[in-house]
């Protein structure tokens, strides 16, 4: 992997937050620690109310932080103004000037620099304006857009000034459905194209996997988890994080030599045999990862279970099935195999699983 | 159903109620106002060829401009500083800001009045030739004291509803304070200030009490519109003034529309919502 190699060489520690605390009214951010890499595209993702924000804000520069340092390229970037640290900034509701039109919002920040009408800027104007496709909105006010109109513009608004970080506050959490799908790969292709260091921020699970080099998860105020999207995905180092990113069946157990024992006897199989590991444990399975078979299977996998089916609830392409096997396990499975087993709530059935498909969840409880 | 009824009825009554009321303070109003300009207007092109009034009107028109302008001046950034900045013991300078409006303006002319003219303070200033007793510069005075409360009232309201996050933006844009404002602030305020502007120049305009204390009731000299109603009714001259009285109620009027068309009502109401 020559490409990816060099993907690292150019990857240098370009910010850091370290063991940054802000007191916020009711609210406060805890020893956050990130070490955001030139080029990367970083998600921050977790629910409403943790303080995303915050940190978005602290890094532009509208909050300074209680306690802890924030570094650009080793340089101390708490001590520069909002204005000197070029950064773009995405707000939610895009923050449109409204007494601008949509050609003096992406301007704005390209006139101040006091030589508006030089060439290069005017390219970048117009290079911009193409990528975001808003050349027919030029004239018009911002309350006249749609919020995938307003997004575009307040993107195009903050990259203009070509900013050393792009931070972006759920910007994706005011647009419908379809325009979003559209939107994340216009978002994915726009960061590919100008390489800008990115922090986004999102409670949506499947927009992070979409676009992020690594994700942050987030829980009151504090950074829980860092790593890539599938790190976050496979390996959920918690029952929060798990939860978080659709891992339904998280159970809780004792470990003992290779085996998890549920409360009502049952034993899981499980691959990790760390010593380390003792006590008490929690497990994930992912719902996507157990088979369901009407007679017992005989394969390789090591956690089989009998149990009858009492919910089904259909999804579209899948349905979720829930089975009780002595506890309640969630199962995927495709509407197609749902018909051509005939499952009905009250089967019979039997559940698969492998042993490396049992992840044990470190963090706090 | 007699129940429902009984509810139909006791509805009827409540609005009707409400619109009763209603008529009966529209019809008292507009009795009142008419009265004057029943027996004003057609007079009005002949008064405003008298001298007397000629001068009144340019007396007010000429302190009710400066006054407001320093009204603008010292509101602006005082009413931006309210909105925006937190800090220790802002309620009780919003306070202290809203004294002379709970004062009635007589009294704050006998204030004013002590202050320019009986103090070593007030002494110092005459001698620099800022003479504010039974002066045109006390009649400007005396409106700026009474007004500046409900400009910065409406100002404070105007920039408290501009979010934030928008001067945010323009910083992170590069834009330093003092350039966010006259770039992003100011002119989102531009509605509020204009019907502020308004309010002002008409209160201004109407001035009466604190002006009469501070700066005297003088023919030719420091009479405004007003001040020339009360003369010409103290020695009834009802004719003359009836005719600064029409002018003063076209005056209000008109800057109420104006007002009313730039939003007033709501800064109104975010006033009352403090």
């Amino acid at each position: 992997m020559a490409s990816n190699t060099l993907f690292q060489r150019r990857r240098n520690k370009i910010l850091q937050l370290q063991n940054i605390y802000k007191k916020l009214g009711n609210f406060k951010l805890e020893d956050i620690t990130l070490n955001i890499k030139e080029g990367e595209y970083f998600v921050i993702l977790g629910p409403t109310g943790t303080g995303k924000t915050v940190i978005l804000e602290i890094i532009a520069g509208l909050y300074h932080p209680d306690k802890g340092t924030l570094l650009y390229q080793d340089d101390d970037f708490d001590k520069l103004l909002p204005e000197e640290r070029k950064v773009g900034f995405v707000y939610q509701d895009y923050a449109l000037f409204p007494h601008l039109t949509v050609k003096q919002n992406i301007e704005f920040g390209i006139q101040n620099n006091g030589n508006g009408k030089s060439n290069g800027n005017s390219i970048q104007i117009e290079k911009m304006i193409n990528l975001m496709d808003i050349h027919h909105l030029m004239d018009r006010y911002p309350k006249t857009l749609s919020g995938g109109e307003q997004q575009r513009t307040a993107i195009a608004r903050a990259i203009v000034t070509s900013p050393q970080i792009l931070l972006l506050d759920e910007p994706m959490s005011a647009l419908d459905p379809q325009t979003k799908n559209v939107f994340k790969k216009e978002l994915k292709e726009l960061h590919r194209f100008l390489g800008t260091t990115t922090i986004h921020i999102t409670h949506d699970f499947t927009e992070a996997l979409y676009l992020a080099d690594r994700i942050a998860v987030m829980q009151n105020g504090r950074i829980i988890q860092v790593g890539t999207p599938s790190e976050i995905f496979r390996t959920p180092g918690s029952v929060f994080v798990a939860n978080f990113v659709g891992m339904d069946n998280v159970l809780q157990g004792t470990y003992q030599d290779g085996k998890v024992l549920l409360a009502n006897g049952l034993q899981i199989n499980i691959i990790e045999n760390d010593t380390l590991l003792n006590g008490k444990v929690s497990i994930a399975i992912r719902p996507e990862n157990i088979i369901v078979e009407k007679e017992r299977i005989h394969s390789s996998a090591r956690n089989n279970f009998k149990g009858k089916i009492i919910d089904i609830i259909d999804l579209g392409a899948l349905s979720r099935l829930t089975a009780d096997i002595g506890i309640l396990l969630n199962v995927l499975v495709t509407n197609q195999s749902l018909t051509k087993l005939k499952l009905e709530i009250g089967e019979d059935v039997w559940l698969t699983f492998k042993a490396c498909s049992v992840h044990i969840l470190r963090g706090a409880h | 159903m007699a129940g429902s009824k009984t509810h139909k009825r006791q509805n009827k009554y409540f609005s009707n109620t409400i619109v009763f009321f209603i008529i009966l303070l529209i019809s008292f109003i507009i009795l009142a106002t008419s009265m004057i300009l029943i027996r004003g207007v057609p007079n009005l092109w002949e008064s405003l060829l008298i001298k007397e009034i000629q001068f009144a009107i340019k007396l007010s028109l000429y302190t009710s401009l400066i006054s407001t302008f320093y009204c603008i001046v010292f509101s602006i950034p005082i009413s931006y500083g309210l909105a925006r900045f937190s800090f220790i013991g802002k309620s009780i300078v919003n306070t202290i800001m809203d004294i002379p409006m709970a004062l009635p303006p007589i009294v704050s002319g006998v204030a004013l009045l002590i202050l320019f003219g009986n103090t070593a303070f007030g002494h110092q200033l005459a001698d620099h030739g800022l003479k504010f007793v039974f002066t045109v510069k006390g009649i400007i005075l005396a409106q700026f004291f009474v007004n500046v409360p409900y400009i910065i009232r409406i100002m404070k309201s105007t920039f408290h509803d501009i979010d934030p996050r928008l001067e945010f933006v323009s910083r992170t844009l590069g834009y330093n304070r003092l350039k966010t404002f006259f770039k992003v602030t100011l002119p989102l305020a531009k509605n509020g200030l204009i019907a502020g502007i308004v309010i002002t120049w008409a209160r201004a305009l109407g001035e009466f009490g604190a002006a009469l204390m501070l700066a005297g009731a003088t023919r030719m000299k420091t009479e405004t519109l007003p001040i020339s109603l009360f003369l010409n009714m103290s020695c009834g001259d009802l004719k003359l003034g009836l005719a600064s009285a029409t002018i003063i109620i076209m005056i209000s009027i008109v800057s109420l529309l104006i007002f009313e068309l730039l939003g007033g009502k709501q800064y109104v109401i975010s006033k009352e919502a403090e």
